[in-house]
Order: structure tokens, then C-alpha cells, then sequence
């Protein structure tokens, strides 16, 4: 796959066969969109597909700058990592209400008969969510990747371009801050 | 709680299946006796549980065609471009050829100084837009197409 990847590359550089870097996009458009999606989160997901776009604009401008002396995979995560954060900055900052709102919206038992327990479900989750941001980078990416994608560890660290092990830890951390948060939420309530 | 317990892999292992039979029944008979596994397990349920709830997204099926229409305006500066800074470096040489000229016909002192001048400014234009693959016409253009980024962001 990855001789496939360079020879794509190259029929592109070379020959500006349009058809090979098409075939680029389709092979990692999903991928790149669920790391996009990781890192913007349940409240920002909306924008990944336009992160998706840009990714795969970039590359197409940038392709001749690529060094070859890592994957082309590798190459590409790191663009669309990069450029997902960089949006989750502005996001945060300029739309941060509209995510309050899709959040809720999530976040709302479907059909709960018992008012109370759906507050308290809800609020739970929120409680979650609220904790799981304040996780620092690239944890929380780990742990959207893993728990809302259902990524195994391996694609993580692809991902992220770390070692499994990394991967790991990343997770193990993210648990313990949502488990903290659980446990308070349980003493509370 | 805060300190990694040695059998973690074990455990996120079991909760995913990634697991062999034999590392599941170790990690149960270790989570009997761990409480700090036991408390990582009831976060791994919970957070499984809580993401369980919330649709992952997905691609919309306009994607492709969205990038086809943004690629083929990428297209455009990239053809585009090479061609138009061909066209300023031609008309900036022909433009310069002229002036040197006509100032020769003046006198010796103007053709000298103009000389210098260009030398001045052409060289390392030319050297600076070879090393950084950059121009100044280059940084109009890129500043006409994302007036966002003209402070280099």
C-alpha cells in the first residue's frame, strides 16, 4: 500500500495524472475526515468535512514540497491534525454558543419516560463532555478516535504518529480524568 | 488512582476486544483484586456508553463534488500562476532592456547608475524567489486570493 501510495505520488508530480491524486483522496478522504472529526469534537464535528476539503486542497498545491522521507499517510495526518487544531481554535472562540447547542442536542436522552433520571443522564454526560475538554492535546483526540470512532489503537497511532504504546498511555489518562469526573458526579448526586 | 496500574493494557484490552482468552481471564482475576482497574473499567463503560449515544459523522455524498469545484479553482493558480510570473519577469526584463538603452543615449553616468540599480535589484530578487521559491509578484497574488493570511498567519 504505501509502494502504491509513492507510486500515486509520483504519477502525479510527474505526469500531473489528476487521476492518481483522485485516487489518493479517495482512498484517505475517510480517514482524514474521522481525525478531523476527533479533534473538533461532538460539539465542532459539523466542520470537518470543510477541514476534510482543505486538507486535500493543500496537498494538491503542496504535493511537490512533500519530502518523500516519511509516509505519504504520515505526511498527510500531520496536515489535516494540524490544520483541524488550528480550526478547533478559531471555532472555539467564534462559535462557541452554536456548540453549546449541538452538544445539548446530543446530548439529549431520546426517550426518557422519567423526567428526572433524563436530567440526570443528561447532566451526567455534559459533566463528560465538559471534562473530556479540558483534557490537553492530543489525549482527547486519542480518546474521541477510540471511543466515537471506534478506532483500534493501531490506526490511532498512525494517526497521531506515535508508537502504539503512546497510543495507550494517551487513553489510559483520558480515562482517568473521565473517571474521576464520574466518581465526583456519583458522590454529588 | 492516578498511578498507571501495571495491568492497563490488560485492561483496555478486554473492553475492546483485542484480547486473547487467556490475557481476559488474567485481566478478571486481576480485577478482582485492583481496585484502581476496577474504578478504570466503570470510565471505560461509562465513556463507551456516553459515545454510544452520539452519531458519528459521516462524509455527506456532495463531498467529492465540493472538492472537484474547489480543486479546479486550485487548478487554475496552479497553471495559472507559473505562467503569469513568466509574463512579469518577461515584461520586467524587456521594460528594464529599454530603459538601460535610452539611458545610454543620454549619458555614460545615468547608464552606469542604472546599471547598478538593476543589478541591485534584479540579482537578488531573482536569487532570493530561487532559494524560497518566492516572489514579490507571487505574495500579491497569494495576498488577492486570501486577504486572511496577508500577515503571513
Amino acid at each position: 500500500m504505501d509502494s502504491d501510495d509513492a507510486s500515486l505520488v509520483e504519477g502525479f508530480l510527474s505526469r500531473g495524472a489528476e487521476e492518481c491524486f483522485q485516487r489518493l483522496v479517495d482512498r484517505y478522504k475517510e480517514r482524514v475526515f474521522r481525525l478531523a472529526a476527533s479533534v473538533m469534537g461532538p460539539r465542532f464535528a459539523a466542520e470537518a468535512e470543510d477541514i476534510t476539503q482543505e486538507v486535500f486542497i493543500q496537498v494538491f498545491r503542496k504535493l511537490s514540497t512533500f519530502r518523500r522521507e516519511s509516509r505519504f499517510a504520515t505526511w498527510l495526518y500531520r496536515i489535516a491534525y494540524n490544520k483541524a487544531l488550528e480550526r478547533k481554535r478559531m471555532a472555539r472562540f467564534r462559535f462557541s454558543h452554536q456548540g453549546e447547542g449541538a452538544l445539548s442536542a446530543m446530548t439529549a436522552p431520546a426517550e426518557q419516560s422519567d423526567p428526572q433520571k433524563a436530567a440526570a443522564v443528561k447532566q451526567r454526560s455534559r459533566a463528560v463532555f465538559d471534562s473530556l475538554e479540558t483534557l490537553d492535546e492530543p489525549y482527547r483526540t486519542a480518546i474521541h478516535l477510540h471511543y466515537w470512532m471506534k478506532c483500534p489503537v493501531s490506526e490511532i497511532a498512525e494517526y497521531l504518529g506515535t508508537p502504539p504504546g503512546t497510543v495507550k498511555s494517551y487513553l489510559h489518562r483520558g480515562r482517568q480524568r473521565l473517571a474521576r469526573t464520574l466518581k465526583e458526579e456519583r458522590n454529588d448526586g | 488512582m492516578d498511578e498507571i496500574c501495571a495491568s492497563f493494557d490488560h485492561l483496555w484490552a478486554s473492553g475492546h476486544d483485542e484480547a486473547t482468552d487467556e490475557e481476559r481471564r488474567d485481566f478478571e482475576q486481576h480485577l478482582a483484586e485492583c481496585p484502581a482497574c476496577r474504578e478504570q473499567r466503570i470510565a471505560d463503560r461509562a465513556v463507551e456508553k456516553l459515545f454510544s449515544d452520539i452519531p458519528r459523522p459521516q462524509l455527506s455524498p456532495a463531498f467529492g463534488e465540493e472538492l472537484d469545484r474547489r480543486l479546479s479553482r486550485a487548478r487554475g493558480d496552479r497553471i495559472g500562476r507559473p505562467f503569469l510570473m513568466q509574463l512579469y519577469w518577461l515584461t520586467a526584463s524587456i521594460l528594464s532592456l529599454l530603459i538601460f538603452v535610452y539611458s545610454g543615449n543620454q549619458c555614460t553616468q545615468n547608464r552606469t547608475a542604472l546599471l547598478l540599480a538593476l543589478v541591485c535589484f534584479t540579482l537578488p530578487t531573482l536569487l532570493l524567489g530561487r532559494v524560497f521559491r518566492f516572489s514579490l509578484f507571487d505574495l500579491i497574488v497569494r495576498t488577492m486570493n486570501h486577504p486572511e493570511k496577508r500577515f503571513g498567519a
